[in-house]
């Protein structure tokens, strides 16, 4: 009885943690991207790879505005691709952008100073409704953060 | 320096300035910031009321309102005993939220002879509307109390080494408008943490490239996340070697992060230690919570004594720098 008398009190609260949730939605988009590099550029290293947001906060207020991180990610070496699942977070903004760099030398960072140019990528999903996407990115733009390359 | 410090009283008509072995100095802070609670996004509002205290964390929208409002910062400054202040228009949408040019005009406005503005910008739709963000701009600094430019590479999500964004220094050079730019990483969410948009070293090409441009280092680089120094050592490196760099040791000394005053004064050392005092502007980051700009005023004074900084040293820090290099008049005592 005593257990019986918890399970209902936790199924309560679950209830009411439940409706705090309510304003959360969430998009899976299986998601495929193919890398290719611009023959400016040597091709080594790793691919970073960032997903976004391709509004924020729609609807033309103050606070709305391109772009917005929902992940980052570093491809295993030599890999030119990523296949997964995306989750975009509806309740924040809508839409999908992926961005990406190569790290030509292994610094983790994009074109720190002194080191040479290093390429980055961005394209958008077109179409979310059919749950799926496949894009192709050319890193071709040196030293570029995604926020200079989109909208 | 064994004279006695004694800030403003806290009853009667303010009594503004600093008084240090009988000698009362001029105070100008030089971070302030204005706005509205509805300027800051949700994620943004969820943070700074979990750092407000008990019971204004009930509250938090009514105290920031009323602390950030023209008459609230006033009352700050009065409190800490400080006549003049410098207030920063705001577009960071991402993270801490937009305070308009517009905004911060209706403060200077209200209280001409107390207020300056730092003007800001949208960058956030550069490819498209970059001249229009760059006009905007230039308006908002004709207005007689918008002196400077407020920006902050973390906060407004561009890269500090990207040429496509360097009109905006070009700009400020022509019109002589120093350049104040958030250094190091930030707590807030949303920020970027990369190291284009928050390390220092990343300013140099732009701060060869526009001599006659001043760069204001705000908050030295330090790293918000971890609470140590960071960029202190590329900062003072910059300001060695470039006369357009000044530095501003704001926020990093504030009691929650630096409780024991150790992080404020390495600051203050470094900096007087490699001969940059003339380069120093004071300024605090407030208003935060009530009670902040006096205590960050109190902390920063004895840092400074604590480190061997002269009386003319301390004055130049407080406002001296500040009237030199924004050429205006600081109100005497």
């Amino acid at each position: 009885m005593r257990r019986a008398l918890a399970s209902l009190a936790l199924g309560g609260l679950l209830l009411a943690c439940g409706c705090v949730n309510e304003s959360y939605r969430w998009l899976e988009v299986d998601l495929r991207a193919d890398f290719a590099v611009d023959p400016a550029f040597e091709d080594g290293g790793n691919v970073h790879v960032q997903t976004h947001l391709a509004v924020t906060n729609p609807g033309g207020g103050v606070l709305s505005h391109p772009l917005g991180e929902i992940d980052r990610f570093e491809l295993l070496e030599g890999a030119r691709s990523f296949e997964g699942r995306v989750e975009v977070p509806l309740h924040r903004g809508e839409g999908l952008v992926v961005y990406a760099w190569l790290d030509l030398d292994g610094d983790g960072l994009l074109c720190a100073p002194g080191a040479e140019p290093e390429p980055a990528g961005i394209a958008e999903v077109e179409d979310l409704s059919r749950f799926e996407a496949r894009l192709t990115l050319e890193l071709s733009e040196p030293c570029r953060g995604p926020e200079a390359l989109y909208p | 320096m064994t004279a006695a410090l004694v800030f403003g009283a806290a009853c009667g008509p303010p009594e503004y300035g600093v008084l240090i072995d009988g000698r009362r100095i001029p105070v100008v802070d030089m971070h302030l910031h204005p706005g509205e609670w509805h300027g800051v996004p949700a994620a943004t509002q969820a943070f700074l009321a979990g750092r407000f205290p008990f019971p204004f964390n009930t509250n938090p929208g009514d105290l920031a309102d009323g602390i950030l409002s023209a008459e609230g910062i006033l009352e700050e400054l009065d409190d800490a005993g400080i006549h003049g202040a410098l207030l920063y228009a705001v577009y960071a949408p991402r993270t801490v939220g937009v305070a308009t040019n517009e905004l911060v005009e209706g403060y200077l406005d209200h209280a001409p002879s107390r207020f300056w503005g730092l003007a800001s910008l949208r960058v956030d739709q550069w490819r498209d509307a970059s001249q229009e963000a760059l006009d905007d701009l230039e308006a908002a600094l004709a207005h007689p109390g918008m002196i400077g430019v407020k920006l902050a590479h973390a906060h407004m999500h561009f890269r500090m080494d990207d040429p496509a964004y360097f009109g905006i220094y070009e700009l400020a050079g022509r019109m002589q408008k120093p350049v104040y730019l958030h250094t190091g990483t930030s707590p807030f969410p949303g920020t970027s943490r990369d190291a284009a948009y928050t390390d220092p070293v990343y300013l140099e090409g732009a701060i060869e490239a526009y001599p006659d441009t001043v760069f204001i280092l705000g908050h030295l680089g330090f790293d918000f996340i971890e609470r140590e120094h960071r960029g202190l050592e590329t900062c003072i490196d910059l300001a060695s070697r470039f006369e357009n760099v000044y530095l501003e040791p704001s926020a990093l000394g504030s009691p929650s992060g630096d409780p024991n005053g150790a992080q404020l004064r390495e600051a203050m050392r470094r900096m007087r230690e490699a001969g940059l005092v003339d380069r120093i502007i004071y300024g605090s980051d407030g208003p935060q919570s009530p009670g902040f700009v006096a205590e960050y005023l109190e902390r920063t004074v004895e840092a400074m004594r604590d480190t061997g900084y002269e009386v003319d040293e301390i004055e130049m820090v407080l406002s001296g720098n500040f009237e030199r290099v924004f050429g205006v008049e600081v109100a005497q005592l």
